[in-house]
């Protein structure tokens, strides 16, 4: 199992360097001059302009800028905001937490409702229930996050005002309160998830439950929960937890449209407004972050399936 | 000559009815009637998007990188030593009560007698030089910072009331209007020595306090200047998405006041739960021409200004709320010339006669550049409307989407082969600033597209001689609209709702640029 784990690690670095250097390159592939930009668009004059290119490295060649830059990346610095003029690092790590409960609350809602919806259905196979459960979750996938939380903030915030659509408090402010604030954001998100995690289990668990060795525990008198629980569900979760792993990724991005929706001050309206004012270090540093997070996330699934499946980590 | 009793008490009664109409007719309720429906605790909640206020979160406006971005924030907090009138046409006072071009080069301002900030210490002329002396030092640092004060040459306080800023160049009369901007705030000495443990300024609010990107908390100063015409008790800015979420925040009751595109606005107006307004201000959807190719032949510019339908084109964009125009300055505008208002009303058949005359023949392809964010729904479908219109001529239009600023630059002010760009011309109090930067010599605009103009410039040199005189921009317009060197088509209006069950008082939408609503008289309604 080590010896499996530091191969993927190993291989984690060629892998870092080219997504880095992708990021990196954001500078040369944004078309225009971002100095231009920076220094005050059209109204700019050429020696601030100049002023500003100097001031970013960006007279320097492409791949001594991308040196500076991955050189102080490992060292945990990512520069500091051309406006606010903070640290870049400093505030990922200030975000992330907010970030991380958005799309944390999300995976749960899609694991909890995903699995359930896609074990209920695969039991049900061919019934009105299962019906049921493919059109929902034909709808659940073909809905877009941002759409859905117009509506969720159309019904639950303007006719019932049960919640508020804006803002955000800390968990360790207001328990109740961060919840109230996160679970149109939740929903709007783990909606979509949860539908493709049902639909993953529901397949698995079809194909499981026609298995000789789980009408074999039938057989035996097992008792339907424990054969289902017991036997059928841990074989099935296997395509399940590649699923959430992916997702979980995903919706770390999706959070950028959720959180500026719900104006929740995470990553994604922080890597927003940088679009916005072409505040370079920042974008490079919040798109390397979740780059990162994406590629730990499936080296942790790849390791969470070789411990469910040895023969994973035998191949 | 002796009156009965009756008939006394008669008149007496008609005079006393008279006096209570006086002010209903003069202009609505009087402002007792108005404070006595006000809960003097109220606070009314403002919903605007942060993501474009880049903020530093000093609120030192001397430091601001994002310049004219947080003003919405910093005018309720300091003020200015101008300010602009509802319309954003006009200078009108601010804190200071007065002022005047002493020279092409020097402008005086009177402050009005009394000023504090808001911890109480007084605000003098002292107390203005520090603090521009502080901006002007602080403004090298950094090519985004604020250069109203480059050329400033000295600051003269001859008494505690009197502020004479000198510049080296003749920048009097543009002075006057970036004193209604963030050069025009003032700062507590605190703030530039570095002890302030919060903004300080004299402004019709205090800072309370700032939860990141979430909300900006203010509460009424009572030792403004004009505190008694403030009747709310506090003020938030919240963090609002632009769009259908801001305005959904508006009817969840999250915020009581948000602006809005005018198509929402168009379905607010006449609910009564909510109020609307909707004010023209000096920014203007354009199509800026690069006066090269076709483009150069005057003839073919009128075709193409004579075959767009303006009204149907503010219909289609900003729902027939905006002022469809041919010139730079709104009717409210001492510089709109009437006189060549009527030119190019809609005519296919008068469009197709000018491009025959012109010679420029019918295929020929034209390539215009707009921004093609994709929230940007307004520049899209204007886009869509100029090409549609200009291809019943015959003519072959391609539209070059741009997404940002770099991306415009890229494609239409350094690519040669553009013939123009459908966009909106961010407008200025400042008459000058209106046109100056497309078409004097020197300026980007100019320099890139062959676009000087010597009639223009020479023009408004002279008026800037002797701005009483408003001649000389009069026929500079004429020249502008008549050759067909831009094609404007309708003012951008900036649009607010409210709540009216909460809010009562005369609100109006914030002028263009700054977004900063004046709140003078009003009011969060009692027990709501």
């Amino acid at each position: 199992m080590l010896t499996f784990i530091v191969r993927r690690l190993l291989a984690l670095i060629p892998l870092m360097l080219i997504v880095s250097f992708l990021v990196f390159s954001l500078v040369v592939f944004l078309p225009g001059d971002p100095a231009e930009s920076i220094a005050g668009g059209t109204d700019a004059a050429p020696e601030q302009i100049e002023k500003v290119r100097n001031e970013l490295g960006l007279d320097d060649p492409l791949l001594v800028q991308y040196g500076r830059w991955l050189g102080d990346a490992v060292q945990g610095d990512l520069g500091t905001s051309l406006y606010t003029k903070r640290s870049v690092a400093d505030e990922i790590v200030s975000r992330f937490p907010v970030t991380f409960s958005v799309a944390i609350g999300a995976i749960f809602i899609s694991l909890v409702l995903g699995m359930s919806v896609g074990i209920v259905a695969a039991l049900r196979q061919g019934h009105f229930t299962d019906r049921a459960v493919i059109f929902g979750t034909s709808l659940g996938l073909a809905m877009p996050s941002f759409w859905l939380a117009l509506m969720l903030i159309i019904i639950f915030s303007v006719n019932l005002q049960w919640l508020d659509s804006i803002g955000y408090v800390p968990f360790t402010e207001n328990p109740v309160e961060w919840a109230s604030h996160l679970i149109m954001p939740w929903l709007a998100l783990g909606i979509g998830a949860a539908a493709s995690v049902a639909r993953q289990v529901r397949g698995a668990l079809i194909d499981v439950l026609d298995q000789d060795y789980v009408r074999t525990a039938r057989s035996k008198g097992l008792a339907g929960y424990k054969v289902v629980g017991k036997h059928a569900l841990k074989n099935a979760a296997m395509p399940a937890i590649t699923v959430l792993g992916i997702q979980f990724a995903y919706l770390l991005g999706g959070t950028v449209i959720i959180e500026s929706i719900f104006t929740i001050p995470g990553l994604g309206t922080y890597v927003l407004g940088a679009i916005s004012g072409r505040d370079l270090p920042v974008i490079q540093g919040t798109v390397l972050m979740m780059a990162v997070i994406f590629v730990v996330i499936n080296l942790v699934v790849d390791i969470l399936y070789a411990v469910v499946n040895p023969k994973v980590r035998l191949s | 000559m002796s009156l009965s009793p009756f008939r006394r008490v008669t008149r007496v009664l008609a005079l006393a009815l008279a006096l209570m109409l006086v002010p209903v007719v003069a202009g609505g309720a009087p402002a007792g009637a108005q404070s006595s429906k006000a809960d003097p605790n109220g606070v009314a909640r403002y919903g605007i998007n942060f993501v474009n206020f880049l903020f530093q979160d000093n609120f030192n406006p001397a430091l601001s990188t994002s310049v004219d971005a947080e003003f919405t924030f910093f005018d309720y907090i300091y003020d200015t030593l101008l300010n602009q009138n509802k319309e954003g046409t006009a200078v009108v006072p601010g804190l200071a009560e007065s002022y005047k071009i002493v020279d092409p080069s020097t402008l005086e301002l009177k402050l009005r007698q009394g000023l504090k900030f808001n911890n109480g210490d007084p605000l003098t002329s002292a107390e203005v030089k520090a603090s521009v002396l502080y901006a002007q030092a602080n403004s090298p640092g950094d090519a985004r910072r604020m250069k109203t004060w480059v050329n400033l040459l000295e600051v003269q306080t001859p008494d505690p009331l009197t502020v004479r800023f000198v510049m080296s160049k003749p920048e009097a009369f543009s002075l006057q209007f970036q004193l209604t901007l963030l050069p025009g705030m003032v700062v507590h000495k605190s703030m530039i020595d570095g002890t302030a443990t919060k903004p300080v300024g004299a402004g019709p609010f205090q800072f309370e306090s700032y939860t990141r990107e979430q909300i900006f908390k203010m509460k009424k100063n009572p030792n403004f200047y004009n505190a008694k015409k403030i009747l709310l008790g506090g003020l938030d800015i919240v963090n609002v998405p632009l769009g259908p979420e801001g305005v959904a925040a508006l009817r969840s009751g999250a915020i009581d006041m948000v602006t809005t595109d005018a198509v929402t606005l168009k379905q607010l107006t006449g609910q009564k739960q909510f109020g609307t307004s909707s004010m023209p201000g000096n920014t203007y959807y354009n199509v800026y021409l690069r006066l090269t190719g076709p483009m150069a032949n005057v003839k073919f510019r009128q075709a193409l200004s004579t075959m767009l339908d303006r009204e149907a084109m503010d219909e289609a964009v900003q729902a027939g709320f905006g002022e469809t125009t041919v010139q730079p300055y709104p009717k409210a505008s001492p510089y709109y010339n009437k006189s060549v208002a009527g030119l190019y009303k809609y005519s296919e058949s008068k469009a197709k006669k000018l491009l025959e005359e012109s010679g420029v023949p019918s295929g020929t392809q034209l390539s215009i550049v707009y921004p093609g964010q994709a929230a940007n729904v307004e520049q899209l479908r204007q886009a869509e409307i100029i090409k549609s219109q200009w291809e019943k001529l015959g003519l072959k239009v391609n539209l070059i989407p741009a997404p940002d600023t770099p991306a415009i630059i890229s494609q239409y002010y350094n690519n040669p082969s553009s013939n123009g760009f459908s966009a909106t011309t961010v407008g200025s109090i400042n008459p000058i600033t209106q046109v100056s930067g497309r078409f004097f010599a020197g300026q980007f605009v100019a320099t890139n597209q062959s676009s000087v103009l010597p009639n223009v410039e020479a023009l408004y040199l002279k008026f800037q001689e002797n701005p009483k005189d408003v001649a000389p921009v009069l026929e500079a317009v004429k020249y502008m609209v008549e050759n067909a060197v831009e094609i404007p088509i309708a003012f951008r209006n900036r649009n607010l709702a409210w709540d009216a069950d909460r809010l009562g008082g005369p609100i109006v939408a914030p002028t263009e640029v700054t977004d900063n609503i004046e709140l003078e008289g009003v009011y969060v309604k009692k027990g709501k």
